[in-house]
């Protein structure tokens, strides 16, 4: 008995395998891209150790972890570095990137599985790690340096870029010109597969303030390109929302514009199986309905989807009382309606979920459920996530989405 | 260090005497760490009595003198408040910001006469006047060519104020107060044409049908130019610092700073601040972050260059034993001195090298490098 787990989030990037034969297992765990560390384990019998294995591997599934793709080499996935030039599908789970509320302060130390460095052109550029360009407060050398690393050999077999802030001291600034750079630099980045624009802390600025553009033009330039994850929803557009391989989407907002809404309602994206939209609530410039959600709901957009997070949101209990019918619970996996304002009136609807579909996650951390409603949800033959910062008061009269200002 | 415990039999027995609160910890953790090393409990001279009594001062019989936080008690306030030009009786509520600039003029008075007095201190009175000038305290950096973030000093108008962000477009700054402690009445403002956002530990309330702050254990943000508008027209009229505000670095936990208790020349005791707010002190909620992380993030010999800089910060400052400084680090991890605190050795707890903060400061009072 064999069976490999990995593990990813905006943190950490780790893999845990275990493998048993008779009264013995050999659990073997680590970072992504080293070898590990080594348990073995023996037992009374066979059954024992059997029993013993099932128990850890449901304790690790409990934690988030998943199974690795059964093609992937058991403790080195894909991460763009070795020189073969296929495309390495990357794996759903390193599609998320903030599990929990409190991920939302720091800057991402892991990004599609890959460690995440800031790109300092005073030092050799790696092949083995993910670029992180932002500015400093004094200086603003983010095209410069964007520039310069495209001339390095490590762009032409980089898969993943992340684009922190962009905007120096300006927070005006928008990321159209880092866009135009990167598809300037197209020729330079021929496998990139996954673009984070946006990984901007609030001590860096607010995701409410942060000045996005039209994305679209990266959809057209990297046609390898299988994740796009932008975070601010000020000026934020896709204005041809099309691409034939695009697997995943996440537009972190503190409150989306309907027109963003309404690209994606209307995009061409065939093979998207991961789409997470932070709604956010209309102080900070949502003006969405929930109807406005109804071309996602109904089943018709995106035959592969797996993964539908609707995060977030100041109308999480509505979100929830239309998502209970939607078509798409024959093919998701991962319901989240996490970071918004969940109530236990949501929660009952929630209760209504079809039993025997796909789904197997319903992902509602940061919520104002009563314990009540969560042991209810917990018994649901689903896994279920209803956890809650410490800090927050379910019965305050007041209630916020995780992300506003 | 074992041949340097209180009191040696070799050296001078000095007899140390404390300035302060007396029901304040600061006091009793500190007679206790003297009292733990072997020594005699060192008395405590309280603020109320050397401000309520000429002679007391005269009375005063020691060697040394180690001078502590006049800060959590309204008596004193008030009679410091009083000795600086303010009222009487100043009337503020508990936790309420005013009279920063009459404060702080009658803790200068004070400190001016404990320096008549002529006893050494651990800390001259000059250098904790400095200190607790946020303007001087950052002229005096710059001298010594300590890394600080630019700064300012800040309209006393929050129209002025509002003048010069607009020319400006957007931008980022903290206003700390030139006359403040901790961070009351410091605010991190961010702006561009459109909003603005101010983040400050305090509360805005009417008090007799005038707007009042108070300091809070939470910290609040503010985004209508009204409540911006009456928050400064409070602070900024006794004197502001604009300063930088830069980013700080990000550990799992939130954004960090450090501060750094720098004893006879020596970077000691360090603990990591960490927060989800502009604002790290630890009173705030905050906690201590992971020192490991940090390590592994930035390196050893970037945290040495924090401690380098933490030394020169304090070096500024050559007639006072220690002092705590706060170093923030940006995104590139380079360090910067955000403040340096006379009294920021409270730092329960925390070991280095197996003793505590005032257990490491208690070990030099008498000594013989003591400043007049």
């Amino acid at each position: 008995m064999k069976r490999n787990l990995i593990y990813m989030d905006a943190k950490s990037s780790k893999f845990w395998n275990i493998e048993q034969s008779g009264n013995t297992f050999t659990v073997t765990y680590g970072r992504t891209g080293t070898d590990g560390q080594s348990q073995i384990k023996s037992f009374a019998d066979e059954a024992v150790a059997t029993k013993e294995a099932a128990k850890l591997i449901k304790e690790k599934l409990g934690k988030g972890y998943v199974n690795a793709a059964p093609s992937a080499p058991a403790s080195a996935p894909a991460n763009g570095a070795a020189g073969d030039a296929t495309d390495e599908p990357i794996p759903l789970v390193a599609f998320s990137s903030i599990n929990r509320r409190e991920d939302i302060g720091e800057n991402i130390g892991t990004f599609v599985g890959q460690r995440v460095v800031d790109y300092d052109a005073d030092k050799p550029v790696k092949a083995d790690v993910c670029y992180r360009f932002r500015s400093d407060w004094e200086t603003n050398e983010v095209i410069p340096n964007l520039e310069a690393y495209f001339e390095t050999d490590a762009a032409l077999t980089a898969t993943a870029l992340v684009l922190g802030a962009w905007h120096g001291d300006d927070s005006e600034k928008t990321s159209a010109e880092v866009v135009a750079t990167l598809v300037k630099g197209r020729d330079r980045l021929p496998r990139l597969a996954a673009i984070f624009m946006g990984d901007i802390t609030s001590e860096e600025n607010e995701m409410s303030w942060i000045k996005q553009s039209d994305l679209s033009p990266l959809l057209a330039a990297f046609p390898r390109l299988q994740l796009l994850r932008a975070r601010g929803g000020d000026g934020l557009a896709l204005t041809v929302p099309q691409h034939a391989h695009l697997r995943a989407l996440a537009l972190e907002t503190g409150g989306m514009d309907v027109s963003v809404l309404r690209s994606v309602c209307t995009s061409d994206f065939p093979n998207l199986e991961y789409l997470e939209l932070w709604l956010g609530t209309d102080q900070y410039g949502a003006n969405y309905s929930v109807a406005d959600l109804q071309p996602i709901l109904s089943g018709r957009l995106f035959p592969k989807l797996k993964y539908l997070g609707l995060r977030n949101c100041q109308l999480a209990d509505e979100v929830a009382a239309v998502v209970v019918n939607s078509p798409l619970l024959q093919r998701l996996e991962t319901l989240d309606l996490s970071l918004g304002v969940l109530t236990d009136e949501g929660a009952r609807a929630l209760l209504l979920l079809p039993l025997n579909t796909t789904l197997k996650k319903l992902n509602l951390h940061y919520n104002y459920l009563s314990a009540d409603l969560v042991r209810q949800l917990k018994a649901l033959p689903l896994v279920v996530d209803a956890s809650k910062p410490s800090d927050m008061d379910v019965n305050d009269e007041w209630r916020f989405v995780a992300v506003g200002e | 260090m074992n041949g340097d415990l209180w009191p040696s039999a070799n050296r001078s027995n000095r007899r140390l005497a404390l300035i302060g609160n007396p029901e304040n910890r600061r006091i009793r953790d500190f007679q206790a760490a003297v009292v733990a090393l072997g020594g005699p409990r060192p008395p405590c001279l309280a603020y109320t009595e050397l401000l309520s009594d000429d002679s007391a001062l005269a009375r005063l019989d020691a060697d040394v003198l180690r001078l502590d936080s006049p800060g959590e008690n309204a008596a004193v306030a008030d009679a410091l408040i009083a000795l600086g030009g303010g009222p009487a009786r100043s009337n503020l509520d508990l936790g309420e910001i005013g009279f920063l600039r009459e404060y702080h003029r009658g803790f200068c008075v004070v400190l001016d006469r404990i320096a008549q007095r002529g006893i050494p201190c651990l800390n001259a009175p000059a250098d904790i006047a400095i200190m607790f000038d946020k303007w001087a305290g950052h002229q005096r950096f710059l001298q010594h060519g300590v890394a600080r973030p630019p700064a300012e000093l800040a309209p006393a108008t929050a129209g002025t104020l509002r003048a010069q962000m607009r020319a400006q477009g957007s931008g980022r700054v903290f206003l700390k107060p030139l006359h403040g402690s901790s961070a009351s009445g410091v605010c991190a403002l961010r702006w561009t044409p459109h909003r603005q956002q101010l983040i400050a530990p305090l509360r805005l309330q009417s008090k007799h049908g005038e707007p009042a702050l108070i300091n809070s254990l939470s910290v609040s943000t503010y985004t209508a130019w009204a409540d911006i508008e009456l928050i400064l027209g409070l602070l900024l009229p006794p004197g502001m610092i604009r300063e930088q505000w830069i980013p700080k670095l990000t550990l799992p936990g939130g954004a960090i700073d450090l501060r750094v208790l720098v004893i006879a020349g020596e970077a000691r005791h360090w603990v990591i601040r960490q927060s989800r707010h502009p604002m790290t002190n630890l009173h705030l909620g905050n906690q201590r972050g992971d020192a490991a992380a940090l390590r592994e993030l930035i390196g050893q010999p970037k945290l040495e260059a924090a401690f380098r800089l933490a030394e020169q910060a304090a070096a500024c400052f050559p007639d006072s034993l220690y002092a705590g400084v706060d170093i923030l680090l940006d995104a590139q991890q380079r360090p910067w001195v955000g403040e340096i605190n006379a009294f920021g050795d409270l730092l329960p707890r925390l070991l280095h090298r197996g003793e505590t903060a005032y257990a490491a400061i208690a070990q030099y009072c008498h000594a013989a490098r003591c400043a007049v």
